[in-house]
């Protein structure tokens, strides 16, 4: 019997049944089933043999397995993933059943799946957050970073496969997603969609000369016009891209140098990962030779004259037209070499190029900044009260010339704009987007100017674009209106004056009273009453203190009498005023979206009058809003109590009047009484949300968007010093909740019937 | 034991420090001195600030008083109040009364931080009366030609509650600061903290990536002080990396995933 044999055999009961055979007594003994654990020490058995047990709970041939091809998935020991493997298997067995889980188990790291589920190396979901800030520290561009099949950017997103396990070592793999955020963002801030043919009609003529006219003009994007010049674009794609990671590696060698010479080291690597080309054409080879000295093999992979073609070009900080310069030399020396070309694999941290991408993109910028410029545009006009005839137009600039020697000028950026022949200082606002303009188009176009008369004087309802709810929409001029910012996540700005919303007062007057409903609370209400009156404190001011704000004269008198009466004086002269008072405002923000309606709305009726109680003891400032709506142009705040109301029969009959109303759009609430609290002196001021489920409305407010704009709002408030917490009742995962507030910043409250008994006790422990 | 102690109005900045001009801000303060204005300094921490006052006092020749402003500080903090001295009770002149007294100039720091009552007993000393009304003396002292008062603020992160009154700021003459260009926060680094060029740049390059950072994340980036201290410690043996770590990542954040960030920026510079 072998060391563990015993346990190893009570796994399995008797007789024990695999697909194959059935084992007897001693039938295992006879095929070393026993013995299949010798050698490893009796931890790592009673590691092994736990595994086997948990897998023998569900099915005992899982355990046979684990046992029999133990030598398979030893090095799960090793790494400690025994235990998540078997949570893998087990998975397999519930949705696939027997055979699937077996084979997975007899295969190991062999498995087509292994990867999938138990795959080394670093996933993308764990690191974009790192990778997308490491990527905004490079430059002032707003970037994100996405998961996609290949790796590419369309200049304001950074797309990169979901998990690199190109190496044994964690920290390389890690190193290469940066090696390709930071090569997009050298392919985004050295302009290398942005090639401008319009800027290089010489070369135009030659390449048309030489390859006959086969330009695609009807292109999107120039580099891809620039391509279809050629014989074969994949070779000048190819010989393009390799340039441009030239360029930019020049760029991080003397920008990040630290990151460069992990560079260097990390390309060795990756010489070893290019598949051996086998049988391919003399274009092909040379290309990949070139490639592959590039990486840092040897140098006769590679022609002497292109080697010192790519040398001269690391050394001279190219622009994007040099690169289509040089493009077009290589290919004059390796186009004519026995083809077809089979594009062979690029360098892993430079990925694809994608023009078309990259150009739609930024004719999608480009529309959303002509839009935002004329919103802006229409905005001062409407400020400065003119006649109807408008003409606006920007100053002459000292610089007119948009080309110098192939690369595009960039103007001075205006500082004024001339209405009607009088000059305005342009708004800090606009001129970030004038700046935008200058960046991408060199000046800003006549159209831009274009404003009709609409829509200088009704700027925001004849902007908006978005379809507008069923029920009677707000007016941003109407009594008691007020147009909020709303944050887009997906362009990372406000969309100005996005939300309209309203503040109400609750009108008061319901059925139910609320004297019945307190006295169903009696005990707890004196409970939490007691338990308030304890920590409540007044500032007092200490008499006769050794140090403090103050003379205390009565001390002082006495001193000076006693000195006089030859008796030593006491050093306690002084006034103090004790500090450790409460001053606190809070703000509470109920939700009265749809989903509250009956038991929730009732609870939270009964919690604040609860609240109202504890909180009149403490004296503390508070106020207390409820909130719905129904798309941007309705959001609706209910007020119950203002700051300077008084708590008293008037709030009470407001409370009980709470109804449950439309949509969740938590952002402009939260924006509104930020005002609200921060206007407050209060040293210590709480916002503090009582939400059932996930911000939510209409006119796709909702997912990412509605929580991102929600964390904004939060962020907001938290700028200006304002504490928020939420209180959920969201019985679905509230992960989302996490990334709104904080980890800390919030509670769940499973049982609803507990509102009333909680909430109070959490602002105790908040405040105290 | 010897203790380097001064009185206020003789604490005089003998040495030049090192201040490296951005604009015409020297200039203009002294053109403010002469003319007997307040002036408001206006910038992110650790921009250079206060070392900007220090380099004003030496140059104008006149003592220095600096007054770390907090939510404690009263008005009697400022201008003095009443001690008890051998059964009798003696004056003790706060020290912006000193300041007042003796021409010095008398910087505020952080003004908004202190109470409100505070920032009002300035005011008759910011406009033209120059004038000092100290309530339990019952006298006015007016203030000799050379006294200059300054004030900071960071505009940056104060709450709106804490923002300076439009009574108040519109006595000053206003000096917006800002962190200095690339070639000069190379210089001071490389002055301030005695690192070569190359790792002030590099420090630079760090500050100026956390800076973009700013409102992605960051509150505020690496301010010019951070770097020096970085600078600091590289020039006493830290390993480059590791003096980053301890002076920049951990000073600018407590996200762990900010964190992580901010490291793979510094490993990427050095």
């Amino acid at each position: 019997m072998g060391s563990y044999g015993q346990r190893i055999l009570s796994l399995f009961p008797t007789p024990f049944y695999t697909g194959t055979r059935i084992y007897f007594d001693g039938d295992m003994e006879e095929e070393g089933i026993d013995k299949l654990l010798d050698g490893l020490t009796s931890e790592k058995a009673d590691e092994v043999i736990s595994a086997a047990r948990t897998l023998s709970a569900v099915k005992p041939e899982l355990a046979f397995y684990l046992l029999l091809f133990f030598s398979n998935n030893r090095f799960l020991l090793e790494e400690g993933r025994l235990a998540q493997w078997v949570k893998v298997v087990l998975d397999l067995y519930d949705a696939q059943g027997l055979l699937p889980a077996q084979d997975f188990i007899k295969l190991g790291k062999n498995h087509p799946l292994f990867p999938l589920y138990l795959g080394s190396g670093v996933t993308l979901r764990e690191k974009s957050s790192i990778l997308e800030t490491y990527a905004n520290s490079l430059g002032k561009e707003q970037l994100v970073i996405k998961e996609g099949k290949s790796h590419y950017t369309d200049t304001t997103s950074i797309f990169l496969p979901s998990r690199i396990s190109t190496f044994d070592d964690n920290k390389k793999d890690m190193l290469l997603y940066k090696a390709m955020v930071t090569h997009k963002y050298g392919q985004i801030h050295l302009e290398t969609y942005k090639l401008d043919l319009g800027g290089i009609p010489d070369l135009t003529r030659e390449l048309k000369t030489r390859y006959g006219d086969t330009d695609k003009e009807n292109c999107l994007s120039d580099l891809r016009r620039f391509f279809s010049f050629f014989p074969d674009p994949y070779i000048a794609c190819d010989i393009f891209n390799l340039a441009d990671t030239v360029r930019i590696e020049a760029w991080i060698s003397h920008n990040l140098p630290g990151l460069y010479r992990e560079l260097i080291s990390l390309k060795k690597e990756l010489i070893f990962l290019r598949p051996i080309l086998d049988g391919s054409t003399a274009i092909t080879r040379v290309m990949d030779g070139i490639v592959r000295w590039w990486l840092g093999e040897d140098e006769e992979l590679c022609p002497v004259m292109i080697r010192e073609m790519i040398q001269s070009l690391f050394e001279k900080e190219p622009c994007t037209a040099d690169l289509a310069f040089f493009t077009y030399d290589f290919y004059t020396l390796v186009g004519v070499l026995e083809g077809p070309y089979k594009p062979v694999e690029q360098i892993p941290y430079a990925g694809e190029l994608r023009p078309e991408e990259a150009a739609r993109e930024r004719l999608r910028k480009r529309e959303s900044t002509r839009l935002e410029f004329r919103r802006q545009l229409s905005k001062l006009i409407c400020e400065l009260e003119t006649e109807k005839e408008i003409t606006v137009t920007v100053p002459p600039s000292e610089s007119s010339s948009t080309f110098r020697e192939g690369k595009r000028v960039k103007q001075d950026l205006p500082q004024e704009l001339m209405v009607n022949g009088k000059a305005i200082p342009v708004p800090e606002v606009m001129g970030k987007i004038i700046e935008e303009i200058y960046e991408d188009l060199g000046s800003i176009p006549s159209s831009y100017f274009t404003i009709s008369d609409e829509m200088s004087g009704h700027h925001f309802s004849h902007l908006c674009d978005v379809s507008p709810g069923p029920a009677n929409l707000l007016s941003e001029t109407a009594e008691g209106v007020h147009a909020l910012d709303e944050w887009d996540y997906r362009r990372q700005g406000y969309r100005k004056n996005w939300a309209l919303l309203r503040e109400t007062e609750v009108p008061d007057g319901a059925s139910e009273s609320y004297e019945e409903v307190l006295a169903g609370y009696g005990t707890l209400l004196r409970r939490i009453k007691r338990q308030f009156e304890v920590i409540r404190q007044n500032q007092v001011l200490l008499k006769r203190q050794k140090d403090g704000d103050e003379i205390d004269l009565d001390a002082t008198v006495g001193a000076i009498a006693d000195l006089s009466a030859g008796i030593n004086p006491s050093d306690e002269l002084f006034l103090r005023l004790k500090r450790d008072r409460r001053d606190i405002a809070a703000i509470f923000l109920i939700d009265l979206s749809g989903s509250t309606n009956g038991w929730i709305n009732r609870m939270e009726r009964d919690m604040l009058l609860i609240l109202c109680e504890a909180l009149s003891v403490l004296q503390d400032c508070f106020a207390i809003y409820g909130f719905s709506g129904n798309t941007r142009l309705r959001c609706e705040l209910y007020r119950i109590k203002g700051f300077d109301e008084p708590y008293g029969g008037k709030i009470k009959a407001r409370i009980m009047n709470l109804k449950a109303y439309e949509y969740t759009r938590l952002g402009p609430p939260i924006r509104y009484v930020t005002e609200v609290l921060s206007r407050t002196e209060a040293r210590t001021r709480l916002l503090i949300t009582l939400s059932d489920g996930k911000p939510d409305d209409y006119d796709g407010y909702r997912g990412t968007y509605g929580i991102e704009d929600t964390r904004q709002a939060l962020i907001e408030a938290k700028r200006k010093g304002i504490y928020p917490f939420c209180i959920t009742i969201d019985k679905a995962e509230h992960s989302y909740i996490k990334h709104m507030y904080g980890e800390i910043n919030y509670i769940f409250i499973d049982e609803i019937s507990h509102l009333p008994s909680k909430v109070p006790e959490i602002y105790r422990k908040l405040t105290t | 034991m010897y203790i380097n102690e001064k009185d206020i109005e003789e604490y005089f900045i003998r040495q030049e420090p090192f201040y490296l001009p951005t604009g015409n801000e020297v200039l203009v303060f002294t053109r403010a001195w002469e003319n007997r204005m307040p002036v408001l300094l206006k910038g992110p921490t650790g921009c250079g600030k206060t070392r900007f006052v220090e380099y004003m006092a030496w140059k104008l020749n006149r003592p220095l008083v600096t007054v770390a402003c907090h939510d404690d500080l009263t008005a009697a903090d400022l201008v003095g109040r009443y001690h008890i001295k051998g059964g009798d009770t003696v004056w003790v002149d706060g020290p912006l009364t000193r300041a007042v007294r003796s021409g010095a100039l008398c910087y505020l720091d952080e003004i908004v931080e202190a109470r409100k009552d505070t920032t009002v007993i300035i005011h008759p000393l910011s406009d033209n009366r120059r004038v000092l009304p100290v309530e339990k003396l019952g006298k006015i002292i007016e203030a000799q030609p050379e006294f200059m008062l300054i004030i900071s603020y960071n505009p940056g992160y104060q709450s709106i509650v804490k923002d300076l009154k439009p009574s108040t700021r519109q006595r000053f003459v206003s000096l917006e600061f800002s962190y200095p260009g690339e070639d000069s926060e190379i210089e001071i680094v490389a002055k301030e903290s005695g690192v070569s060029k190359e790792t002030a740049a590099a420090l630079v390059k760090i500050g100026r990536m956390t800076r973009n950072l700013k409102e992605k994340g960051l509150i505020e980036g690496a301010s010019t002080r951070l770097l020096i201290h970085a600078g600091k410690l590289v020039c006493s043996g830290v390993e480059p990396r590791e003096a980053c770590s301890y002076a920049i990542t951990g000073t600018l954040s407590d996200d762990r995933e900010m964190l992580s960030a901010i490291g793979e920026m510094v490993d990427a510079v050095f």
